[in-house]
């Protein structure tokens, strides 16, 4: 069975690409999708300990480049009907997770992004 | 029936409109270009856009991912996908977050291109766009893009530093390999560059 970890760094990304209230505006892709609301970035660790402690056993991992770690993605339906999909490098580091679709998983392209940003930063600063 | 792929970097903020800058203008328009913070900010080989172009008109535009450390997904292309195109492979080229990736299938001294959009999970993948293009000047645009990317980096280096951006020496060292390894399988494998 595979040893996974994931870093600070990780987490931090995780929360800044699926996160509404954590979006990192300046990493909008072609497809962007976040958590249902009301998932918080503390919530990520303990998800990815369940993960560990649950789908360790169906994860390969990917064998090393010459130029640095392998990288493989499995996608997991979650025990409340949601898919995820997860990056592992050939070191075991989880530097991928991703809601893909279930309940209350929101997808938006990257003009409805700019869309739901530009909204939600103008009542932001109407409010401050 | 050109092919390339094109490096440039997109800038935007609630509120802004979007600013493209090709890799031509971060190059030409250093000396202007070097004191803008958000540029700066955004300097890093993840922020990158890879666009593939035919005939002049872009038909994706994704990232790579960039873990702190190292590229799984760019690491793929350049020693995999690339060397496998050469031989005559299928190749699925993935862009992890992006949720898209191109599917390349050669034929010949043609390839069949794909857009393939990811985001409803790998079994039910739907093609966006197809259409053909030519393997070799493919693997020369693949090639030169790293090559710019590895210039742009060296080149904005210091003024990201001083801005308090990224440090960009480790991803620099991580391209500089990729592209000296993949340069020397290619060769090897009977690549003319």
């Amino acid at each position: 069975m595979p040893k996974l970890y994931w870093t600070k760094y990780d987490q931090l990304q995780f929360a800044a690409r699926h996160i509404l209230e954590n979006f990192d505006v300046s990493q909008i892709k072609n497809h962007n999708s976040f958590w249902p609301a009301g998932t918080s970035k503390e919530y990520l660790p303990t998800l990815l300990e369940w993960l560990v402690a649950n789908h360790s056993t169906k994860i390969l991992l990917p064998p090393k480049g010459a130029c640095g770690d392998g990288f493989a993605t499995y996608e997991i339906l979650l025990d409340f009907g949601i898919t995820i999909r997860l990056g592992v490098s050939s070191q075991g580091r989880i530097s991928l997770l991703q809601p893909l679709y279930g309940p209350n998983v929101v997808r938006v392209n990257s003009e409805e992004a700019k869309k739901i940003f530009t909204i939600l930063f103008s009542n932001v600063e109407k409010r401050g | 029936m050109s092919v390339f792929l094109n490096l440039d970097i997109k800038l935007w903020r609630p509120g802004q409109e979007e600013r493209i800058y090709t890799a031509r203008e971060l190059r030409e328009k250093f000396p202007e270009l070097c004191k803008d913070e958000q540029l700066l900010q955004g300097m890093m080989i993840d922020n990158f856009g890879c666009g593939l172009t035919i005939n002049g008109s872009v038909k994706s535009r994704c990232t790579f991912m960039y873990n702190g450390e190292s590229s799984g997904d760019m690491l793929q292309l350049y020693e995999q996908h690339l060397p496998d195109l050469l031989e005559g492979k299928k190749v699925l080229v993935h862009f992890y977050e992006e949720m898209t990736a191109w599917r390349f299938t050669p034929e010949g001294d043609e390839m069949i291109w794909e857009v393939v959009d990811m985001s409803k999970g790998m079994d039910k993948a739907e093609v966006e766009q197809e259409g053909r293009c030519e393997k070799l000047p493919f693997i020369k645009g693949a090639i030169s893009w790293l090559t710019e990317a590895v210039n742009i980096l060296e080149r904005y280096k210091e003024p990201t530093k001083r801005a308090g951006g990224q440090d960009l020496e480790d991803q620099i060292d991580m391209a500089k390999r990729l592209l000296e390894y993949s340069r020397k399988t290619l060769v090897s494998k009977g690549w003319k560059p």
